[in-house]
């Protein structure tokens, strides 16, 4: 990758071209839908370096307005959320959920008309699988046709089925992506968490994967195979979606719980990471999986010291047991590591081996991407027609004779259903 | 066998790369001459294939490097299509 390359793929405020293109053609996770309180607190969201406030009306519906006030750009945090609408404490201009413009106290001549002529920045959002989403793309707030929702599975459940966290971390979106791409760490970063896991996962640690991706419209499928010397190979499959979403193996596809990872920009230095932990058949595992308790599920993954006291590694417990010396918390290691490599990381600067298959194919999608935008093409990962809902990421064993593709094939062949379907019909 | 798709086969103890471009067939090594990396596993543009670790490229048709950080060419092996089934000599 060229530092040109790199640069194209990573930047994303003003005019960069990575930036644009996602907001045009991608709806943007943007808020936790259970922190919005009916009648509560505006909160301040900033995406592509751009600064937003989302809040939610007395009856329910969810607003999304540039952070200034339109008057004279004060901000509309402070405003006063009451009657379905947002009413600046500057001046008391006053502008309803649906968009409109309903008092502009300090115009005294006819300002019915003035109103209607005040430029209010508002959004479209969509809430979905505990998510308020948002289109930020041009012609948003004027009523332009927006692009294909990603109606993924998850997004169909009811609250209760689905946990939601996220973390604001001080690097580019891109590392982001990439920790969850990269399937090449999970047996060495998350030693301390795999020797405590009895399933699957833990045969992450028995061999060397060979890598095979096989590319689909909405990205790729990123198949991990594991030989395990009886003729058969243990098969993760985690799945890429463009242009953030990870959707990992899950350890026992038998299970209903699924997990998924998305890294969202919010300027050039800086990500929001989103964790989901849902459980299609019923009650969401807050415990993500691996025990954790205790978060604030708005600032996930704290870090128990600062970046000069390197996150607060325990080198003490390194020598006792602890590989990474971060406990078996899995998260907070993948977001130090990629912390480690600086705000944004000059790719052309690294030497990648056989394992990095699957970065190469997302860095070549998201360079793609970019490409088709400036050549004024539909980008590629981007709707419509794209089959978001049968989505699955799955695993299992396949017999060393057969091809993985065939024996896991894309689509909803979770163990889990197909199991059902196999019982159904004998 | 599609263009744009390289295969990689191991025939004998030699890693072959075969890659189509219109009605041929090419072999090469699979090796990059860079640094240890399946040509196969990468990607393909006309009669060129790119390793897909630190993009090195070369011309299926004769094995020769174009982009660096290649800087020697890969072997090439003979190839014969026949009745619709391509047949490579490694030599072995």
């Amino acid at each position: 990758m060229t530092p040109e390359e790199n640069d194209l793929i990573t930047r994303v405020e003003g005019d960069a071209p990575m930036g644009k293109l996602l907001q045009q053609n991608h709806w943007i996770p943007a808020e936790r839908a259970a922190r919005l309180e009916p009648g509560g607190a505006p909160l301040r969201v900033r995406l592509f370096g751009r600064n937003f406030v989302v809040w939610r009306a007395d009856d329910g519906r969810v607003g999304f307005f540039d952070e200034a006030c339109p008057h004279r750009r004060a901000s509309l945090a402070l405003a006063r959320n009451e009657g379905n609408a947002l009413t600046c404490i500057f001046h008391g201009w006053r502008f309803d959920v649906s968009g409109r413009v309903t008092a502009v106290p300090t115009q005294a001549t006819k300002p019915d008309e003035f109103a209607a002529r005040v430029p209010l920045k508002n959004y479209p959002v969509r809430e979905a699988g505990g998510i308020v989403w948002v289109w930020i793309g041009k012609g948003a707030n004027e009523g332009a046709p927006p692009p294909q929702f990603p109606d993924f599975q998850f997004t169909k459940l009811a609250p209760h089925q689905v946990v939601v966290a996220s973390s604001v971390i001080d690097c580019n979106w891109v590392q982001g992506v990439e920790a969850v791409v990269d399937a090449a760490h999970v047996g060495i970063l998350h030693a301390n968490f795999l020797n405590k896991f009895v399933g699957y996962a833990k045969l992450t640690a028995v061999a060397p994967p060979v890598y095979d991706i096989d590319r689909q419209n909405y990205g790729f499928r990123a198949a991990a195979l594991r030989d395990l010397g009886d003729g058969t190979s243990y098969v993760r499959i985690n799945e890429f979606v463009m242009p953030w979403y990870g959707f990992t193996s899950p350890n026992d596809p038998k299970l209903p719980h699924r997990t998924l990872f998305l890294s969202v920009p919010v300027d050039d230095t800086h990500a929001r990471q989103w964790f989901l932990r849902y459980n299609v058949e019923g009650e969401g595992d807050k415990e993500f999986g691996f025990g954790l308790k205790n978060y604030d599920p708005d600032n996930f993954t704290p870090f128990a010291d600062g970046p000069d006291k390197m996150w607060g590694q325990d080198r003490a417990a390194m020598k006792q047991g602890s590989f990474s010396g971060f406990g078996d918390n899995v998260l907070t290691e993948d977001m130090v590591v990629q912390l480690s490599m600086g705000p944004i990381t000059d790719r052309s600067e690294e030497f990648l081996s056989e394992a990095d298959l699957a970065i190469v194919h997302m860095r070549r999608l998201l360079l793609q991407s970019v490409r088709d935008w400036q050549a004024g093409r539909n980008p590629v990962g981007a709707g419509p027609g794209i089959d978001y809902a049968n989505i699955r990421a799955t695993g299992g064993i396949v017999p060393k004779d057969k091809v993985w593709r065939d024996v896991l094939p894309k689509g909803a062949s979770d163990s889990l259903e197909a199991q059902r379907a196999a019982t159904a019909s004998s | 066998m599609k263009e744009g798709e390289p295969l990689g086969v191991e025939l004998g103890k030699t890693p072959v790369c075969v890659a189509k471009v219109g009605e041929a067939a090419y072999a090469i090594s699979d090796i990059c001459s860079h640094a240890y990396a399946k040509l196969s596993t990468g990607f393909q543009e006309g009669n060129l294939v790119f390793c897909p670790l630190h993009a090195a490229s070369f011309d299926v048709t004769n094995g020769k490097f174009m982009d660096p950080p290649a800087e020697a060419d890969v072997p090439t092996f003979p190839v014969k299509i026949e009745n619709g089934e391509v047949f490579v000599d490694v030599g072995e």
